[in-house]
């Protein structure tokens, strides 16, 4: 790190931005999408990693940096093999957690025990199988580092009812930046951030959740007195319904998405590729709307707005993106070491539902 | 055609002029040097649909041509053969909107029998042991949890016996029965099948009842429940269906887990519900085989409707059980 700050105090040319951008269309996805997802169903699921690919490639290939685009290039059968194991692990949770709930509080515990290695495993095939300009990323074994973040500020989070959760979160992130890299290139978490941000984030988000509840709340208490009795007009109990029901539930899911947008922002703002610098100037008011929107799309449409929610989605978060050169020019970065990884991580996590994400 | 070349292990890039011969080998030009392999030699990725065409070399490098449609049109014309049949699919609206009902078709039979044919299929190949084990277990957490000993006299207890033995001569089946009472200040009302044949009937169910025949008609529905095996397959569709929808919204990430809740709630509900009117029947055949009239059943149903408050009317989406009118219907449409 000593070079790179000596190199930051010599006078530099101004700065050029770089900006992500993806060029998927919710028309052609849907294609991919259904056609993949009629084999996956008509080969009783055997298909499914095939199809998994199809749609990364289509998703990775349209996203782009400086005039050239990323690639996904995992292999499916290993994603198979790892489904499989998933799979066979996840169907002897849940006969035995009907059978015999000591068994299966015991399969529990063993796959709480190894989530800091799935979380290694999974991070380390997703990064294996990224290339942008045929260069892969990587992420580096840490399990030792991994036991001691995560289960460490977990006993801490808990012993302190909670109040460490926003370090716990920080840590976390700080470890899945830190050692994940580009080729040669390292990548990590600005110095300057610390729980301390991660904390702003969660308090903002708890005091607005207090204010508006307390507010409907009174609101609700004033509108009873004032419209109860026999007389009540009759769009009385629709306005009713609306404030006390719908409107609580739509502004906590929006709370929610703003929240982890707001924090996934964060980390991704102090995101370093060597001395190249993430920006990101998501909105949150309007990314947690899409969030939403897309949760309703998808619901009530039964799932087949999927692809046009994800394209959504996909392009509103890289069109935010956007990467300040340092010295480290992404046209002469080396490729690393490597070897391949298995999916196992990867599709055990993703049985159980854990999510790895920053 | 035009391509870019980037480097094997590094990021470097330049563009090149590549061409396709017949004799069956690409051709790469930059203003160094004229390099060829044959196409057997190189990994043409599948295509993907507006993403340029991609090529990985032997050394490891990596070529992209934008121009698509030319390259694999060319590189087809040589090989004799297209790339990637699932891009052809992909490519054609028939083929997608023949995949979309094929989709959307095979997903409705899953649900509306599929899944609830293999599940009948799976609950009755089931090991006894196996519903023994379930049911034990599951009374055991109920009583600690959820119930106190009965009240009812040990005469009373008799006579309720004596009723559960004829209706399980009638309509039980070869399936062993138990029936243990039970009173639940809790949950009121209530009477339920557990797998291993239990039937469990509150205190407070017995005393809502005006006439034995009420009861009896309750108990043949839970016999119903048991005969049927409706645990086992409740336990196996849910599972089985949790799967499915996995299967159909894929690497969607946790927060779409909230949109996906909905259609498996729904789906679960309309299942209880079909599991429901099958222990209807059995509890009618019951009713009919000791000529009592049939709304017995129903009129006990509305009677519980009535302590828990809820519309007898009501037949929901979410609702576990039919509306107890509509109950009441399907025993007079008999």
């Amino acid at each position: 790190m000593n070079d790179e700050t000596t190199a930051e105090r010599l006078p530099q040319p101004a700065a050029t931005n770089e900006a992500l951008s993806f060029s998927g269309s919710a028309g052609e996805y849907f294609r991919i999408w259904i056609v993949n997802l009629c084999l996956t169903i008509v080969t009783l699921g055997i298909y499914s990693p095939w199809a998994k690919v199809r749609r990364n490639k289509y998703l990775y290939g349209h996203s782009h940096l400086a005039g050239a685009s990323f690639d996904y290039h995992a292999n499916p059968v290993a994603i198979l093999k790892g489904r499989l194991i998933a799979v066979g692990m996840l169907a002897l949770y849940l006969v035995s957690s009907a059978l015999v709930p000591v068994f299966s509080l015991a399969i529990a515990l063993l796959i709480a025990l190894a989530v800091p290695w799935l979380l290694v495993r999974s991070r380390m095939f997703a990064m294996r199988n990224t290339s942008y300009r045929n260069v892969r990323f990587r992420f580096s074994p840490v399990y030792g580092q991994a036991y001691k973040v995560i289960v460490g500020y977990l006993l801490l989070t808990i012993v302190t009812l909670g109040i460490a959760y926003p370090w716990a979160r920080f840590h976390r992130s700080r470890l899945i930046v830190d050692n994940t890299g580009y080729g040669t290139l390292d990548m990590h978490l600005d110095e300057h951030l610390g729980g301390g941000d991660f904390l702003a984030i969660y308090m903002g988000a708890g005091i607005l959740a207090l204010g508006v509840g307390l507010v409907t709340a009174i609101g609700l208490g004033l509108g009873g007195s004032f419209f109860g009795g026999a007389g009540s007009p009759e769009g009385v109990p629709f306005i009713g319904t609306f404030l006390s029901v719908v409107f609580p539930i739509l502004f906590y899911l929006a709370l929610y998405f703003g929240t982890e947008a707001a924090i996934q922002r964060l980390i991704l703002r102090s995101t370093w590729i060597a001395s190249n610098q993430l920006q990101c100037s998501w909105g949150l008011p309007g990314l947690s709307l899409i969030y939403l929107s897309n949760l309703f799309a998808i619901a009530l449409s039964f799932g087949l707005l999927i692809p046009w929610a994800t394209i959504r989605l996909q392009r509103y978060k890289l069109a935010g993106l956007a990467l300040t050169l340092g010295r480290d020019e992404l046209e002469a970065v080396v490729a690393a070491q490597a070897e391949e990884v298995s999916a196992l991580g990867d599709e055990i996590g993703e049985a159980f539902d854990y999510d790895f994400g920053l | 055609m035009r391509a870019t070349l980037y480097d094997s292990g590094s990021s470097a890039r330049r563009e090149v002029d590549i061409s396709l011969l017949p004799t069956g080998s690409l051709q790469v030009r930059d203003e160094r040097d004229v390099r060829s392999w044959l196409l057997n030699d190189l990994q043409v990725a599948d295509r993907i649909a507006g993403c340029p065409a991609i090529l990985q070399l032997p050394g490891g490098e990596r070529l992209e041509v934008p121009d698509a449609d030319n390259f694999y049109r060319q590189f087809a014309a040589l090989r004799g053969h297209g790339t990637g049949w699932v891009h052809a699919l992909e490519g054609h609206w028939t083929a997608v909107l023949l995949c979309l009902l094929v989709t959307v078709g095979l997903i409705y039979w899953f649900v509306t029998d599929g899944i609830p044919v293999a599940a009948r299929v799976a609950a009755a190949a089931m090991p006894a042991s196996v519903n023994d084990l379930i049911g034990r277990e599951a009374m055991e957490a109920m009583d600690q949890y959820l119930f106190s000993p009965t009240q009812l006299s040990g005469e009373r207890q008799a006579e309720l016996q004596a009723l559960f033995d004829d209706v399980v001569g009638e309509v039980g089946g070869d399936e062993g029965y138990s029936l243990q009472f039970r009173s639940g200040e809790g949950i009121g009302p209530n009477a339920f099948a557990l797998p291993a044949g239990i039937v469990v009937m509150t205190d407070e169910l017995v005393e809502l009842a005006e006439e034995d025949a009420e009861v009896a008609a309750v108990l043949a529905h839970e016999v119903g429940h048991v005969v049927n095996r409706h645990s086992m397959r409740r336990l196996i569709q849910s599972s089985v269906s949790a799967g499915l929808i996995v299967a159909v919204t894929g690497d969607l990430g946790s927060a779409a887990n909230l949109a996906v809740g909905l259609p498996a709630v729904l789906l679960n509900a309309a299942y209880s519900r079909e599991f429901e009117r099958e222990a209807d029947q059995v509890a009618f055949s019951y009713l009919e085989s000791r000529d009592i009239d049939l709304a017995e059943l129903g009129e006990l149903l509305v009677r519980i409707d009535e302590v828990y408050g809820r519309d007898p009317d009501a037949s929901t989406l979410l609702e576990s059980h039919p509306g107890s009118r509509e109950r009441l219907e399907a025993a007079r449409e008999r």
